[in-house]
């Protein structure tokens, strides 16, 4: 198998590049790991709850797609095959892409023209209303103070009215 | 890569094989065949288990409309019908006619066939993938023959399941039948995947020296496309298999919007794969279609390359439309605006390459075998099918048409010429090949017409009463005074006497092609003078298919050709060779 | 044992048969997980409740395993690296497969069911153990397929094998990656 990198080697035998790419997997984990914990929700107190919570996006699904990307180009070499394989993974996630916009209109929203799920809204009622009890119960099951940002984070106040970004 | 004078496995008569062809016991002849790995038995292992299903599948079609002609009657060789039964009577034969009919047969079967042979090597390119394949299929058949027989019975929630009637076992009444019938479709589901991907890399990988993109036959890229468009469609379907599971025997609540689930995700989830699906067979329908009028017609396809691109522009089309399924579901009605436009707009392609088609012909030599006369059938009857679908595809007036029997006889009129008037074509087109033997022409005709005619007699009788306003899924009109006139009962049996008849006619065909194949009269190699790579095969072909692989030198339609004596240009002659 | 056939050696296409059905096979996959996870998401965004059941996944269990199938990957891609050493990478990345499939059964779940959050008990969790059950039966199917070409490979048959289950192997993190913040961080 012909490589365009140099034969330098790690410990182990594991080759330099692909150590590399490893590493740059792990500080990029790291800071997803670390992003929601400690960083968005400082960015939250001090710039506002709305920003605190696009940093947590940015660092925990943001870095995903990075690290994706890094997987797909580095381990399985998916830029040295040939480009009708680029076009089929291509066209199978624009497909899930399709899926995901068109149906969310129906299954995300619970209400639309001239229909409401009210079922599905009073189960959220019910759900957010539980909420606080069970935010008690994980600081008891996990004894030192639960998860630092409130439990809703992805838009309470988004959540009834406007479509969440998918729409 | 490959030399044009490779030596096959079969040249070398496959010692394997035929080191076992002495004092054989009946165990090891039946392992031989259940146990192979050949392309081509396979190809029959799908074929016999398809119709063998389809005979299920008929009779169940048979009891339904009795009953439905005749209520509360016993229906022959059945009994009376319950409304449980009813429903797992058309349930049933909706899941088992789409799945283990039109699938196997057209795609698995004909697949299996015909893609080594027209691409010209020895066999697929996993054959022990692709017996695996079968055998997972096999195993789905048999779970969901099994599910008639279990306490509560076979699975009667409509073969769309749409939750909850097919989540919560209090309502549906078959307890273990409904995740029977969901784990037989899952199972199916990936047999076919694993199918699918030997088809697709055998034919973008295993073609003979110098066939080009553009010299593949249609029906091997038809199959391809219809396995990839099932490729593409099925895996959200395939998670919402096992949610319904779940659902069913496990207590989550995937479907159950009071617990934060949403039926319509699984309307949505089906009908992204179910609408595919319909282009799933469709497809290589159409491919059988082509190759015989061709042949039939002794001339070019009228546009090789337009069929080609229309069939890829219907195949990425055919994922843009699926919710029109939904219209009155309780999907949102701006969608539903959406989704009219596109399907409106995929009849186009369709119809053009039904134009195409009729272009073909226009001017040919015409010859009407029976290969031919379901050839012609297929686009008569397609056409009146794909007209009727347009009524529906527009959200407004399907308001009114939706649930009724004028769906009911639409998808009859595209689904009855996809799995029945197409797999006629070609059973009969490629018997002489896969049997070395020929049918007997007059049987086939009289099957045909006895097939034929019936056939209408069904279904625009249900056109006529789906318009006044039969509802489907019912099983007795009589307790709806508006539709318990005698004008729609007369209707109702008329379609029920119909079916009858068609089906005594299938006798016919049963015996002409069950004694054909053992003492027919012997079949050359090319008996219909054909231009594709599997008629250069002995008939049967042989493990290895070609003591020689070929070379191709010009494209599949090189029928009539000025520059030669005889009408028709076999793909694997040199220029400049004569006969 | 009989041999390959003509077929499966040509490759008109450019790209070997194996690795071409492999592309393919991931293709299918991507389906799968696709529709399942796009329902999730879904669900997950229409009900801004879930949020204090999500609370209760482990973002530390669910952290280390992440580095887990990292680290796995790693030596998969290792292992194709080396065509004739490739069966110690091979079950080395076997290894990391197996110790992310007992943490999350040996100690991750059990946690969880303990605390009451089975698959039943709330739709947020019946999603999590779809999501991660059916992850983890590719983890699993993954490892057995890799000791078999690990030990062809340790012969030197089947070489282009490595590469290939590296590839479905790749996919499977590939997955774990977008999982991880879908169930663990997204809170």
């Amino acid at each position: 198998m012909a490589h365009g990198h140099e034969d330098k080697y790690w410990p182990l035998g594991i080759p330099a590049h692909y150590g590399k790419v490893w590493f740059t997997l792990t500080i990029l984990f790291a800071v997803s790991y670390c992003g929601p914990l400690l960083i968005a929700p400082e960015v939250a107190k001090v710039a506002g709850a709305n920003v605190g919570w696009v940093v947590l996006m940015v660092t925990a699904f943001g870095i995903a797609f990075w690290k994706a990307s890094l997987v797909v180009r580095e381990f399985m070499h998916l830029p040295l095959e040939k480009h009708f394989i680029w076009y089929i993974e291509g066209v199978v996630v624009a497909f899930m892409l399709l899926f995901f916009f068109a149906v969310s209109p129906d299954v995300m929203h619970h209400e639309g023209r001239n229909w409401e799920n009210r079922a599905a809204a009073a189960a959220v009622e019910r759900g957010m209303k539980a909420g606080p009890a069970l935010e008690a119960k994980l600081e008891e099951a996990r004894g030192e103070g639960a998860t630092h940002e409130e439990a809703p984070a992805t838009g309470h106040d988004a959540g009834a009215k406007e479509p969440e970004g998918a729409h | 890569m490959s030399q044009p004078t490779e030596v096959t496995h079969g040249a070398h008569a496959h010692e394997h094989a035929h080191e076992h062809h002495g004092p054989q016991g009946a165990w090891e002849t039946f392992l031989h065949y259940a146990w192979s790995t050949d392309h081509k038995m396979i190809c029959f292992q799908y074929l016999f288990t398809g119709m063998g299903m389809a005979l299920i599948g008929g009779f169940f079609s048979y009891v339904f409309r009795m009953q439905l002609a005749f209520p509360g009657k016993v229906v022959p060789f059945f009994g009376t019908v319950s409304p449980q039964q009813y429903l797992q009577l058309v349930t049933n034969h909706g899941t088992i006619m789409i799945f283990w009919v039109a699938m196997p047969v057209l795609i698995a079967a004909f697949g299996n066939f015909l893609i080594p042979l027209m691409v010209g090597c020895d066999d697929m390119v996993f054959p022990r993938l692709n017996r695996l394949s079968y055998q997972v299929f096999l195993l789905s058949a048999i779970i969901l023959v099994a599910s008639f027989f279990v306490p509560g019975g076979g699975f009667g929630g409509s073969w769309v399941a749409y939750p909850p009637l097919s989540a919560r076992t209090d309502y549906n009444l078959s307890p273990i039948g409904c995740s029977m019938w969901i784990s037989a479709v899952a199972l199916e589901f990936v047999a076919f995947l694993m199918g699918g991907i030997n088809f697709i890399t055998t034919a973008m990988n295993s073609r003979a020296p110098g066939m080009k993109a553009f010299d593949v036959p249609i029906v091997v890229w038809m199959i391809v496309i219809a396995s990839i468009l099932f490729m593409c469609s099925v895996g959200p379907l395939i998670a919402g298999a096992v949610m319904l599971f779940m659902d069913q025997q496990v207590g989550t609540g995937f479907f159950d919007p009071g617990r934060g689930g949403d039926p319509i995700l699984w309307q949505h989830l089906f009908w992204f794969f179910g609408h595919p699906e319909v282009y799933v067979v469709l497809l290589p329908a159409l491919g059988i279609v082509a190759e015989v009028i061709t042949t039939f017609s002794r001339k070019k396809l009228f546009g090789y390359r337009t069929v080609l691109y229309t069939t890829i522009a219907t195949g990425v089309l055919s994922f843009f439309v699926w919710a029109h399924h939904q219209f009155i579901s309780g999907i949102d009605p701006r969608m539903a605006n959406v989704f009219t436009i596109t399907t409106v707009l995929i009849s186009i392609p369709i119809a053009e390459l039904c134009f195409v088609y009729i272009a073909t012909m226009f001017g040919g030599d015409i010859r009407f075998r029976t290969p031919m006369l379901w050839a012609l059938a297929f686009i008569a009857e397609f056409l009146i099918g794909g007209v009727t679908g347009i009524w529906l595809g527009a959200s407004g007036s399907d308001i009114y048409f939706h649930d009724t029997y004028f769906v009911l006889a639409h998808f009859h009129y595209t689904f009855y010429p996809i799995a029945i008037i197409a797999t006629f074509a070609g059973v009969t087109y490629w018997f002489p090949k896969m049997f070395g033997r020929h049918m007997n022409e007059r049987l086939g005709k009289i099957h045909f017409w006895g097939t034929i005619i019936p056939f209408n007699f069904i279904f625009i009788p249900l056109f006529i009463t789906g318009s006044f306003g039969d509802h489907r899924r019912i099983y007795n009109y009589n307790h709806f005074p508006e539709l318990a006139t005698p004008f729609l009962q007369d209707l109702r049996i008329m379609a029920t006497v119909a079916l009858v008849v068609m089906l005594c006619f299938q006798f016919i065909f049963l015996y002409n092609y069950i004694s054909s194949a053992f003492r027919g009269p012997k079949a050359e190699k090319n008996p219909w003078k054909a231009n594709t790579l599997e008629w250069y095969a002995a008939s049967p072909p042989p493990h290895g298919n070609f003591p020689v692989l070929p070379t191709v030198y010009r494209g599949p339609y090189e029928y009539s050709h000025p520059d030669r004596k005889q009408d028709y240009w076999p793909q694997y002659i040199p220029d400049d060779k004569e006969g | 044992m009989q041999g390959k056939p003509i077929a499966t050696l040509r490759s008109a296409s450019g790209t070997p048969t194996g690795r071409l059905a492999v592309w393919w096979l991931i293709a299918s996959e991507v389906v799968i997980f696709g529709g399942l996870l796009a329902s999730y998401i879904m669900h997950r965004i229409g009900h801004p409740d879930w949020a204090y059941q999500a609370a209760f996944t482990d973002v530390r269990i669910g952290g280390f395993n992440t580095m887990v199938l990292l680290t796995s990957s790693l030596f998969a891609v290792t292992a194709h690296h080396y065509a004739e050493k490739a069966a110690n990478w091979l079950l080395a990345t076997v290894a990391g497969g197996v110790l992310f499939a007992a943490i999350k059964f040996g100690i991750e779940w059990p946690t969880d069911i303990r605390e009451g959050n089975t698959l039943t008990s709330h739709p947020f969790w019946s999603f999590y153990y779809t999501a991660a059950g059916l992850h983890a039966c590719h983890v699993i199917a993954g490892c057995a397929i890799m000791v078999w070409v690990q030990n062809d490979a340790r012969h030197n048959r089947e070489l282009q094998r490595v590469e290939l289950i590296g590839i479905y192997w790749h996919f499977v993190d590939l997955v774990w990656i977008f999982l991880f913040p879908l169930l663990y961080i997204a809170k």
